[in-house]
């Protein structure tokens, strides 16, 4: 079960809400002289964004009345190049063998020195950057377009590069009730520890750069 | 991360202090990683093996490089452009 049968009146991380407005701020350059006006914020309302804060800061955040949010966004319609990810997106969110990270004739196709280096990392994440959501009653369906052939899907994704904060009043103490207006689906406890786990992931990597250095 | 230059412990030399006349004896011992135990080992000056000092449970058996790479990441975005 993606998500849990009933929410919580509190907010969690994974939640999906609406009416959170997202802001990009632009910059040719880095500003290091002042005055400069050179910049643009672009502001947009995402039908749905995905809360990014950990459970554990949330409280904190009714203090701060701030939280961390990422638009939920179309798939990429390659995904449907791969027989593995077709039967079920959310595969995406989890480890998987390496075989099963790239369509059939792609892997076949693969130099086997590649294929071998690939087999020797084990299970892994593939689109670590990536979480998949379940279709559901709320979200609209939509075409994917391919060569192949279209595909109509619910599926929708965060990347977690797009997480921004926003503040908003409604997210203190005593306010619950507005937020839960906002609150559309919760994640059951599974699908919000596989969330978890892959951003954790995510932050976690560590360049070869730096593994040299740390020695092992 | 080498585990024997990081946990090398010196042996408490309990024949250093005053009016002692025993014969000394110095050695160091170092920890060593065995699965998930942890072997204490007698070393001497000379790195010559004396003797296990203690066997025991290693609670830190995978370094903080093996717990982060746990899971691991494919890259495979040029596959899907």
């Amino acid at each position: 079960m993606f998500y849990s049968d009933k929410c919580d009146k509190e907010l969690r991380f994974g939640d999906v809400l609406k009416g959170f407005i997202s802001t990009t701020p632009f910059i040719k350059e880095p500003i290091l002289k002042i005055p400069h006006n050179d910049y643009k914020i672009d502001i947009q309302l995402p039908s749905y964004c995905v809360v990014l804060s950990p459970c554990c800061s949330i409280k904190k955040n009714k203090i701060d009345k701030q939280i961390l949010l990422s638009p939920l966004i179309q798939i990429i319609p390659s995904f449907f190049n791969n027989q593995y990810f077709i039967d079920d997106l959310t595969r995406i969110n989890r480890t998987m063998n390496p075989e099963q990270t790239v369509a059939r004739h792609t892997w076949e196709a693969l130099p086997t020195e590649q294929k071998q280096k690939r087999l020797e990392k084990g299970a892994g994440y593939a689109f670590i950057e990536l979480f998949i959501y379940e279709p559901n009653d709320y979200f609209p369906k939509y075409i994917v377009n391919r060569k192949e052939g279209n595909i109509e899907t619910g599926y929708y994704m965060i990347d977690f590069g797009n997480t921004y904060k926003i503040n908003c009043e409604a997210l203190q103490e005593g306010q619950e009730e507005t937020l839960l207006e906002a609150k559309l689906w919760q994640l059951s406890v599974k699908s919000r520890q596989e969330l978890r786990d892959k951003i954790t992931c995510y932050y976690g990597r560590i360049p070869e750069e730096d593994k040299a250095l740390m020695g092992d | 991360m080498n585990y024997i230059d990081q946990d090398i412990a010196y042996g408490i030399n309990d024949n250093d202090g005053t009016g002692s006349h025993d014969d000394q004896i110095d050695y160091r011992v170092v920890s060593y990683p065995f699965d998930r135990y942890e072997i204490k080992i007698k070393i001497s000056k000379n790195n010559e093996f004396l003797g296990i000092e203690e066997v025991g449970i290693n609670k830190e058996f995978m370094s903080y490089r093996q717990k982060l790479s746990v899971k691991g990441v494919h890259d495979i975005d040029e596959f899907y452009k």
